[in-house]
Order: C-alpha cells, then structure tokens, then sequence
C-alpha cells in the first residue's frame, strides 16, 4: 500500500519505508492530480490537465518526462503508478485528503493531517488544485461544524472551542463560525478569550473588507461585553439543590417520561435564573429546549406565549416528511412558523371558530411531537401567571400527551396574586394522572446573599477597568456559598487572573463586608434585590434604597441619556422588543445606549429579544414615567404588524382612539381567526367602547357574541348596527345576519326573515349571496320549489358577474343537462311568500355543514388595518352553497338518489368545509335510498377530503361506520369507529369525544356486541349531559336495547325510564320513539322470562312501524332534515329505516316463544 | 289570554304514557272529543276531526321542545294550545297539562277544561291498563 499525503508537505510511504518525491514542480503536480482523481485516466486528458497551454504532442511529451521522473524518485514503490499506452492511474494508495476522519485508513498510516489546517498540494497553482482545494474546506468545514456541536452537545467544552478555531482559521471571514467560537468560549468559561475573539475579528473586518459586523454579530459582541449572560451559561447562588433537583426531573422526562415541573416564588426570587441553568443544562444534554414567557394579559394577542415557543421549536426542528398536513396548519398562527418547515401554502379555512381553534390546538401539538421526535425536548413558560388565556387552554392540552413524550414541561409562576386559569391547568393535569413536581423558590440564606452582594460589589470595581468586563452579579456561578469567600468576586468571565482578583478583592474586603451587611439586611434572601441594593451601594449611595423603585431609580439615573431614552421606551413597550423593532424605534447611538444599560443589570437579551431583566425592573421604570404618551406612539409604530392587540394597546395609551379601535378590530379578526372567541369579544369590546358611533364594529361585535352563544348581547350589538349603519351596508348587515342565523344559530325561519330585509332594503335588487340564504331558508323549512327558482336567479345573476371566468361546475348549473329537474311548481320567486312561524329557539350550534364567509384569514401580515368585515362573495363557494341546497331541497322531498346525483357533479374541489358538506349529504342521502355500496364510496371520498381537518373527518368516518355496518362488515365498522374515537381524543374536546362514543356504541349494537355498547353508550350520554349533539332519549333506548340482550332486565328498565325523561327535540324524531319504547319493553320482558308480554310489546311495535311503511320516505326525508339542523350532521348515525325496523321485529316474533 | 292547568297521578310508568301522548293515532282513545285522526308525514302534523263533525277536519301539531322537556300540541285552526308535562313518580306518573285559548275562544274554557279532566282520567287508566 502507498500512502501518499497531500496536506501541507507533498509525503509518501510505502511498506513502512519512505518514498521520495521527485523535485521537479510538474511531477509533483502529476502526483497530486492522479491522487485527487482516483481510477484510470486517458494520458491526453491528464496530459491537458497538468500542460493546458502546451500543444497535445508536447503536453504528452511533457506527460512522459515527469511518470519517468517519478518512477525514478519511487523506486520499488514506482509500480503503484501504473501506465500504458493509453491510460495512467495510480493504484493500491490510501490518500489523505481522501479520508478527513482516517476511518479507513491502513494500518501504520497515522492519524490524517492534524495540528492546524495544512494547505492541500502546496505550491501547485493549477487551476484544478485550486477547485481541489477549494472542495476540501468546505468539505473540511462541515467536518468540523459536526464536530463542533458533537462536543458542545456533549459537555465537551475544551474540544468545542478547539474544533472551532480550527473552523473559524478555514474561513477567517466567516461570520456564523465566529459566533459559534464565541458561543464555544463562552461555555467553556472563557469569556475573556471571547471578547478577544470579538476585537480581534471586528477588526479583521475592518482591515480586511472595511466593513462592520453583521447585527447578529454585533448582537453576539453587545452580549458579551455588557454582562449578559451567554445564553444557557446560567450562574446561580444558593440554587444548588434546587437545580440538581430540576437537572434530575429533565434527564427522566428525557428518557421518555414526559412531566411537569412548576416553580413557583416570588417576585425577583430566582425563577428565571433557575430555569435558564436548566434550559443551558438541557440544551448541553442535547435536548430542544423552547421558552416563551407570558405578558400582559390585558390586550394580550392570542396565543402570544405559544408563538413564541413555536417559534423556538421551528427554528431547530427537522423539516416534516411532505405531505404532512400540520404544517402548513401552524401558518394559522403566524405565517412564517410553517414556511420554517418548507410548508408556507395558507391553511383551508373552515371558518366555525371552535373548529379553527381544535385545528389550532391540533397543529401545535403535531409540532411538539415533532420536536420530540429526534430528541427530548425543555418547554417552558415563564411568567405562567401572566400568560394569556388561549396559551394557557393549549398548555393544558399539550401537557395532557406529554406522558407518552420525551418532555419536560415547566412552569414559572409568581406565588401571588393567583390565577384561577393556570390552577384550572395544574388542576386538569394533575386530575389526568400527569406528573407534577411543584417546587417553591424560597429567599436564599444571608451567607448567598452575602456572596450575591460581593460579586456584584467586585464586578463595579471591574466596571472602572479600561476594558468593560462582564459583571455576573445577576448570574453567577452555581455554586455554594459555603465553598468560597463570602467576598469573592463570581465573576465567570473575569479577565484579570485569579491572583490579581483575589489581591484587589482583598484590598477592598473591609469596605466591602460592610456594604455587604446592608444589603444582607435590605434584602431578606431576596436576589433581586439584592443586586440592587449592592449596586446602589457600590454606585456610592449612603445606605440601600427604602425599595427597589429607589434603586432602579438610582441606577438609571446614572447612565447616559440614549441609554435612559432606550429603557424608558422599552419601559413602555411592556414586554422584550426584536431587534427589528428596536430598530424602527431610530433610538440614537442605540448599541452604546444597550450596552451602558445592560452594564447597570437593567436590560439583558434574551432569544435575541431586548428587555428589563426582570418586570418588576421595568415597573419601576414606568411609574417614574411622567408623560409616557409620546413613549407609547413611537412603541406603537415600531412594533412588529403582526402583534394588533399590541399596536391597539399603545395607540390607546397614545391618545389615538380611533386608530386604536381598528386595530383592536384587526386583533379581534385575528383572534376569531384562531378560534379564540373570548380574546375576539374582548378587542371588539375595546373597539367599540372608543368608537361606539361604528356601526361595522358593532356588527362585528355582533359575530362574535353569535359564535360564543351569547343570544342577548347578540341582539344588542345587532340593534345598535342597525341604527348607525345607512346605505349598502344595511344590506350587507342584514344579509350577514342571515348568514349567523343559517350557521352559527341555526335558526332557518330567523334567517329567512333576515334575507326577505337583506332583499327588501337593497335597492338594485338581492345579490347571490341574498338569494343563495333565501334559497337555503326555503330548501329547509319553506317551500323547496321557490328554493329552486331562487337558486337559479342566483346563478344567473353570478354567470352575469363573473362572464369572463370559468363556467360554474355542472352541478351547480340549472341549465345542465344532467342536474335534476326542478321540482314540479318551481318558478320565479314570489314575493308574497308566506311569514314564516314564530320564532323558536333551537340553541344548538351545528357542527358543519358551515357556511361563515367572514373568517379572518390569519394574522395580517402587513400594516392595513383589517375587520371582521368582509364584502362580496367568492364564486367557488357560491357554486359550492348552491350545489349543496339544492341537495337538501331534493332530500327534503325524499329525492334522495337525485340528491346524491348532484355531488357527482358538484365536484367541491380543494375547500375541505364544501366538499365535506356536499359529500356526507351523498353519501347520507344514498344510505336513505339503500344504496349502501354506493354511500360508502361516498363516504370514503369524504374522508379522502377531510383528512387535512380531524374536525371534519370525525363525521366522515362516523358516516363510513354505520354504512358499514349497515353492510354487515361489522369489523371494518368497528375499527373505522376506533379511529373516530382516537382522532376525537386528539381534539381534546369531552364533546366530540362523547358524540365518537355514541357512533361507536351504535355499531357495537349493530354488531351484537352489547357489553361493549352499553358501556359506549353510557360514556356518551355521561359525556354529553349538555346534549344537543346527540339525541339522548335515542342513545338511551339503544343502551336500554344493549342492557336487555345481556340479560341485565333491571338496568335496561332503569335506562329506558331515563330515556323517558330526556328533553324531546325534532331531531329525536319522537314518531320513532314510540315503536321503539315498545321493542325495548319487549327485550326487557324476554329478559325477565314473560314471554307473553313480549311477544305483546313486540307486536305493539310492529303495528307502530307497520302504520309508518306509508309515510316512511317523507318519514325520512323529514327526519333528515331536523338531524342535519339540531345535530348539526346528517343522520348516517342512527338513520331510522321503518321497515328495516318491522323486519327485525317480525324476526323476534317469529323466534320467540309463545306464552304457554 | 285565558288559561288553565290541570294534574294527574297515573298508576302507570311514564313510559306507557309517553307512548300515548306521543302518538296522534291514539288520541282518540283517550282525548274527549277527539273523534279520528290521521297521521300524515312524520314531522308532527296530524289531522283530527272532532266528535260529532266528520265534515270539519282540524289541522294538528305535535312539537316537542327540547329546553323543557314539554309535549305541545296545538290546534292550527283555533288556537289552542295543550302543553303536556311528565314526571316520573317511581311505576306511577304525573301528568301536566296547560291549557292556553286565544281570547276570541275564551267562552270555550269551561267545556274544555271539563273535556280535559275526563281526557287526563281516561289517559291514566289506559296507561294503567297497558302496564304489566
């Protein structure tokens, strides 16, 4: 074997021995090409390779000379080069540059080139060197930037920092390498060597390119020289135990036993400090770690803590396999969370609130699971207590699944005051079997405080040195007391040597253990305090401050005035800003003004964010503020677009009502985007209440309230719409009412009337989307045939709008050979229409079918202000409402087939809500014609559509379920049900999960497995006590029905009784409750043993299905109908089929035996 | 708008009642002056003829609201409205009925709060005969 070395000197060996190298340039060169070019090369192309500007029968002359050259200086190792005519190679040789790792490299070959960087091929100014070269550190790069985070990943910090020299001394410019060297340094306790590192290469830069580092870069510097703990190099006093304590709890949830750990203290007690040691720990153990911190719940945006550690998670995670749906969700949140993880596409809208919300929920926990998929992860949330309400509701839902995760979650919360949502949280989790570890951060002994008090007493003495030294009186060593000098300066990074710290420390020891004393005194085990006080003192004062208002007042009195600019606006600000925004707030001399205050332990970075480094810092601050107005307009202004409960925050406290109101409009666009509902109501209340004589605001307010239910404040805000709006938008207003009332109330003759005032107050005569609700209210309650002449003026009127698109798809075409034919009596709408009935309540909000067209659409990405309120009609879906009304008005009249013929042709497309709405509808509406092979395919294709939304496809599979079982496939039933009942579980919604038992206790029951239905059933009907979306006395007569086949007589007459007692709505279809009381007290008797009475019973059923075999397609059509508006699905579950019914009897009848 | 209320105690379970008070086609066994009935679709609507006057059909409706648990039965024609309540008494049942004229029929009251006492007796005593 020849091992040839191309790293710094041109070298060989061969069988132990030396082999020497020609002298001549070109042999040499010849060497490094065959040896960076391995296998057999025709000489021509070396030849041109090593002589480009030779002449071919030179260059091959050339070519020969040097293989003689080399044979002559290789001796016996001369055969490794192997020539002919043709070709040339070189052949059995290891090369060095081929093998960076040595992995392969022969036995006695040593490490590869090592000690520094050698040049490859030295000397050789080819141009093929160069690329050689050039390969080789990049590919040299990636080595190292792998190794580099294998050791720091490792706790290796030694080794980190050497890799990453080495990386940095590849490319010296290279601006991401150098911070990772100042990241390496830092951790390896060597700040001095950091800051060096720093000065060293700014001035590389300059000397170099004229030019200053990059933010990040500056940010990096600005850190390191203004006391800022590097991020997870925590230092801590008297924490010792409790961070053991917290290092053990992260390395069990590491290895898969997910918890939850709170932490709870005072204000100013250590809690952030503690957990920023764990997050460091965490991180160094390799572990994602993520912390976001609550705020000010008052116009706090939603989710505003969730944002931000989704932001941490994306930032690290790897990017999902394509075709992973959640991703893309996330961008429901913020946009830029999904495009991190290649998915920056918009997410479907479903546009029911509550069902954005679980998709929400849905989509964040997928990214947590994510996370933890590749390695444990640290989710904290600091400042729990301040959190916002929808962080807090997703915390709960996160937290339940973290048992199965390698995750641990912590929780920062100040002792008092309370909040009762985050004990709501603690109390759920704890209530689910969750594992909760609470620990209290209590005072610190004097001994801590004495040491605390030192360091930073030793750190303004270091403050006076030329050179501005990272004081860490804030963060300092995790360390006992009891293992140092109480007066010993901590400080991690100090650049002057042990030695001359102690001799200085020393000097000043008498003076200091007196100041020390003090603040022991002032601070009552309290750190925070404790730093103030000693700063104050060391800052000359005559005693420590009466409170810490004083002595944040003392400091910032001291520092200059951009710096006391800066943290008066920050102050103001309310919580960390970007550096974007800092930016955009044009502070002057803005890095110097950071780093005095950063010096003084006011402001510190944190996930590259600028803020106080504790809130209670920045109170003091504010309420020294005498005219914080002028603060807050420029905060307003500077503040990311995204952030409108923040914008409308400060244009408030500004003195811009108006301003302030759209963007609390705006925010409460994005809240109802996101499904928080509360947070919605809540903005808009702001909104209005600063300009109460907007009538859109009022309406919008309106929305809201109609989405939470709240029937009362509802017509308030309606009534005062009403009276300030004028004009268009009256109709608009009136056409939006009828819209809630078709959807969010469901109230059919309600939203009728509202469309009959939409028509009546346009005067260019109703748009078609009027027409559209006035079809929809005629298909369903009125008379389906003016339905249908209304939907066709609909489509004109659309075909007259939209003449240069696209022809609406054939299903939703009246003019298309294949629709159906309209129903006998359909002509143009009359206007003299009967009134429709009193209203009557009907309180249950429907799940989908969902209609809303007013959903926000995410948050707005740029500065317009943007409202609930949202004009005109998209065609897509216009087409998609017609399709599907036109649907209900032919299943209302037991037109089921033609019904189903419809969604063939409706072709719904990419709109998950539309295309499960005409779908189900099929596929229900085929199951009522019989034709169940049919219906399933229809059902399948349902799932196929709402895979993307769990939401959704929960019915779709309910649907595919109970066709199935209708077919006797009772196992596919069953499974199909399990999954329903899985993906309800994920929803982490006791609604959706009791509606999921319910469908699958109903095909246990089919299926004969009665045990299993009984209990199914019972959770359903526990689990729903509100009712409304499943009909209880119906689920009670089945789980009756399951009790009596297992013989359980008693129970089955105790749960017909309660049956008995179940509120009746339409959509029970009481007409089918009698027959089937009738069939349950027959079970019962055969289960006592009377068989007399139950043949009775059974015949006495009979006859109640017999006398409705007539009437059974109106039977069901109407039937239909009232499930689809009270239940808000259609009735696949639980579909009554009378004769269906009469044959199973008539089955039972004939089994059973006679009375003797 | 003139009104009355008027209770029984059926021995009977509230099955056996529900089953009679949710069935039009059973009026005429216990509902005095309820002569015949058919039973038309199955969305509550029925149509009943009075005792006496086979010519003078009278247009039904069976709602059931699910908020309080009633049985309202109202007649299309003249406004009456019967609104049913049942409560479980252990096997027995107490029976509920509210009974609402508009004020052009109040000269009717007596006469049907007569008709609906011997319609709440009769009711009970079939449930009880129905019982096991």
């Amino acid at each position: 074997m020849l091992r040839l070395r191309l790293l710094g000197a041109l070298t060989g060996e061969a069988d132990g021995r030396p082999v020497a190298m020609p002298a001549g340039e070109r042999a040499r060169a010849l060497i490094g090409w065959l040896a960076v070019h391995p296998g057999s090369h025709p000489r021509a192309v070396v030849a041109d390779a090593l002589w480009p500007d030779a002449s071919a029968a030179s260059a091959r002359a050339n070519l020969r000379t040097a293989v003689w050259a080399i044979r002559q200086a290789w001796g016996p190792a001369a055969d490794h080069l192997v020539s002919s005519r043709a070709a040339i190679e070189l052949a059995a040789t290891w090369v060095d540059v081929a093998d960076e790792d040595g992995s392969s490299a022969p036995a006695g070959s040593g490490p590869p080139a090592s000690g520094g960087d050698p040049e490859l091929l030295p000397g050789i100014p080819d141009d093929w060197a160069e690329q050689a070269r050039e390969a080789h550190r990049l590919r040299r790069g990636e080595t190292l930037a792998d190794r580099v985070a294998t050791a720091r990943r490792d706790g290796h910090a030694t080794e980190a920092v050497r890799l990453s020299r080495q990386l940095c001394r590849l490319d010296p410019l290279d601006e991401a390498a150098h911070r990772n060297l100042l990241e390496c340094l830092t951790e390896a306790g060597d700040k001095a060597g950091a800051v060096l590192a720093a000065r060293d290469f700014a001035a590389l830069l300059r000397a170099e390119l004229g030019v200053r580092p990059a933010p990040a870069t500056r940010a990096a510097h600005a850190q390191l020289v203004t006391a800022t703990p590097a991020a997870g190099r925590p230092v801590l006093f008297g924490r010792a135990s409790q961070s053991r304590q917290l290092a053990a709890l992260w390395r069990a949830a590491a290895d898969g036993a997910g918890q939850v750990v709170v932490l709870t203290g005072e204000a100013g007690i250590g809690k952030t400090s503690l957990l920023a040691e764990l997050v460091h720990r965490a991180g160094l153990a390799g572990g994602r770690t993520a912390v976001g911190a609550g705020g000010d719940v008052v116009g706090e945006t939603p989710y505003a803590v969730w944002l931000e550690l989704a932001r941490a998670l994306v930032a690290t995670a790897a990017r999902p396999p394509k075709g992973a749906g959640w991703p893309v969700e996330l961008n429901r949140l913020a946009p830029q969370l999904g495009a991190r993880l290649g998915e920056s596409g918009t997410p479907p809208a479903v546009t029911a609130p509550e069902l954005e919300r679980l998709r929400v929920f849905e989509a964040v926990l997928r990214l947590v699971e994510w996370s933890c998929a590749d390695r444990p992860a640290l989710i904290a949330l600091d400042d729990a207590h301040r959190a916002d309400r929808a962080s807090l509701r997703l915390t709960a839902h996160v937290g339940r699944r973290l048992g199965r995760l390698p995750l641990l979650l912590v929780l920062i919360r100040r002792d008092r005051p309370g909040r009762a949502e985050l004990d709501g949280v603690l109390a759920d989790l704890a209530g689910r079997s969750v594992p909760i570890t609470e620990l209290t951060v209590g005072p610190i002994a004097d001994a801590e405080v004495a040491a605390l008090a030192a360091s930073v007493l030793a750190t303004a003495d270091a403050r006076t040195r030329p050179t501005k030294e990272a004081p860490t009186a804030s963060t300092p060593a995790t360390t006992d007391a009891r293992t140092r000098p109480t007066n010993e300066a901590r400080t991690a990074s100090a650049p002057a040597t042990t030695d001359a710290r102690t001799r200085r420390t020393q000097e000043a020891g008498t003076a200091d253990d007196a100041l020390v004393r003090q603040v022991i005194a002032a601070a009552e085990g309290n750190p925070l305090l404790a730093v103030e006080s000693a700063r104050v003192l060391a800052g000359g004062g005559s005693g420590p401050p009466a409170n810490l208002r004083h002595a944040v007042r003392a400091t910032a009195g001291l520092l200059p005035p951009a710096a006391r600019t800066l943290i008066h606006l920050l102050a103001a600000a309310g919580r960390p800003l970007t550096s974007d925004e800092l930016d955009r707030l044009m502070v002057p001399d803005a890095g110097q003004a950071e780093e005095a205050a950063s010096a003084d332990g006011l402001l510190v970075r944190r996930a590259g964010r600028l803020g106080f480094r504790h809130d209670l810092l920045r109170e003091a601050i504010y309420a020294d503020l005498p005219n914080p107005a002028p603060l807050h307009d420029r905060i307003a202004n500077a503040l990311d677009a995204g952030d409108r409960a923040g914008i409308a925050h400060h244009l408030h406290l500004a003195g811009r009502p108006e301003r302030a109101a759209r963007e609390w409009a705006a925010a409460a666009a994005y809240a109802r985007s996101v499904g928080a509902l509360t947070e919605a109501a809540e903005f808009l209340g702001h909104a209005v209440e600063l300009c109460p004589g907007d009538g859109r605001l009022w309406l919008d307010l309106e929305d809201v309230q109609a989405w939470q239910g709240r029937r009362a404040e509802m017509e308030a805000a309606w009534e005062r719409a009403l009276e300030l709006l004028n004009g268009a938008d009256v109709v608009h207003a009136w056409c939006r009412r009828g819209r809630q009332l078709r959807t969010v109330v469901c109230h059919p003759e309600a939203s009728l009337r509202a469309y009959r005032a939409a028509r009546a107050a346009s005067a260019q005569g109703p748009d078609p989307e009027t027409l559209i609700g006035l079809a929809w209210g005629e298909a369903v309650v009125g008379d389906p045939a003016v339905g249908y002449a209304l939907l066709a003026e609909a489509e004109a009127l659309l075909r007259t709008h939209t003449d240069a698109s696209p022809a609406p798809p054939p299903g939703a075409g009246t003019h298309n050979d294949a629709s159906p034919a309209p129903p006998p009596g359909a002509g143009t709408h009359n206007d003299a229409s009967p009134a429709p009935p009193p209203d009557a309540g009907t309180p249950a909000a429907p799940l989908p079918p969902l209609r809303d067209r007013t959903a926000g659409t995410g948050p707005p990405a740029n500065g317009a202000a943007q409202t609930l309120w949202s004009g005109g009609s998209d065609d897509a879906v216009a087409y998609a409402d017609i399709a599907e009304i036109r649907m209900q008005a032919l299943i209302r009249q037991g037109r089921f087939v033609e019904a189903a013929r419809i969604a063939g042709l409706a072709a719904p497309g990419a709109l998950p809500d539309r295309a499960y709405a005409v779908w189900i509808n099929a596929a229900c509406a085929l199951t009522c014609a019989g034709d169940f092979d049919g219906a399933l395919e229809l059902a399948d294709r349902t799932i196929a559509a709402t895979e993307p939304v769990p939401v959704l496809l929960l019915a779709a599979l309910a649907a595919r379920a109970h066709i199935l079982a209708r077919l006797g496939r009772h196992a596919e039933a069953a499974e199909t049900t399990r999954r329903q009942q899985a993906c309800a579980e994920r929803l982490d919604s006791p609604e959706l999960a009791a509606i999921a038992a319910h469908d699958a206790g109903l095909v246990a029951l089919a299926a004969g497995e009665h045990a299993t239905a009984a209990a199914l059933l019972g959770e359903a009907l526990d689990g729903n006590a509100a009712g409304g979306r499943i009909s209880r006395p119906g689920a009670g007569l089945s789980r009756a029905e399951a009790l009596a086949r297992l013989g359980d007589a008693t129970g089955a007459a105790a749960a017909l009784r309660s049956a008995m007692l179940e509120p009746v709505g339409r959509a029970d279809q009481p007409w089918s409750l009698v027959p089937r009381i009738a069939w349950v007290q027959g079970l019962i008797a055969h289960a006592r043993g009377d068989a007399g009475l139950a043949r009775r019973r059974f015949a006495e059923s009979a006859a109640g299905w017999r006398s409705m075999l007539a009437a059974a397609t109106s039977a069901t059509a109407e039937g239909y109908t009232a499930t689809l508006l009270d239940l808000g699905r259609p009735p696949v579950v639980g579909l009554v089929e009378p004769e269906r019914e009469l044959a199973r009897i008539e089955e039972e009848l004939r089994t059973c035996p006679s009375s003797p | 708008m003139p009104e009355f209320t008027l209770t029984a105690h059926a021995r009977a379970p509230v099955e056996e009642v529900w089953k009679l008070l949710h069935d039009p086609a059973r009026f005429p066994e216990w509902w005095s002056g309820v002569e015949t009935v058919a039973v038309g679709a199955a969305g509550g609507d029925y149509t009943m003829w009075p005792a006496g006057y086979p010519d003078f059909p009278m247009a039904q409706r069976v709602r059931t609201e699910p908020g309080d648990g009633r049985v309202t039965i109202s007649c299309l024609v003249s406004d009456l409205v019967f609104r049913w309540r049942l409560r479980a008494d252990g096997e027995a049942t107490d029976v509920e009925v509210e009974v609402e004229l508009p004020e052009h029929e109040a000269h009717r009251l007596p006469g049907q709060r007569e008709a609906l006492q011997r319609s709440l007796r009769t009711l009970a005593g079939l449930a009880e005969s129905l019982s096991p």
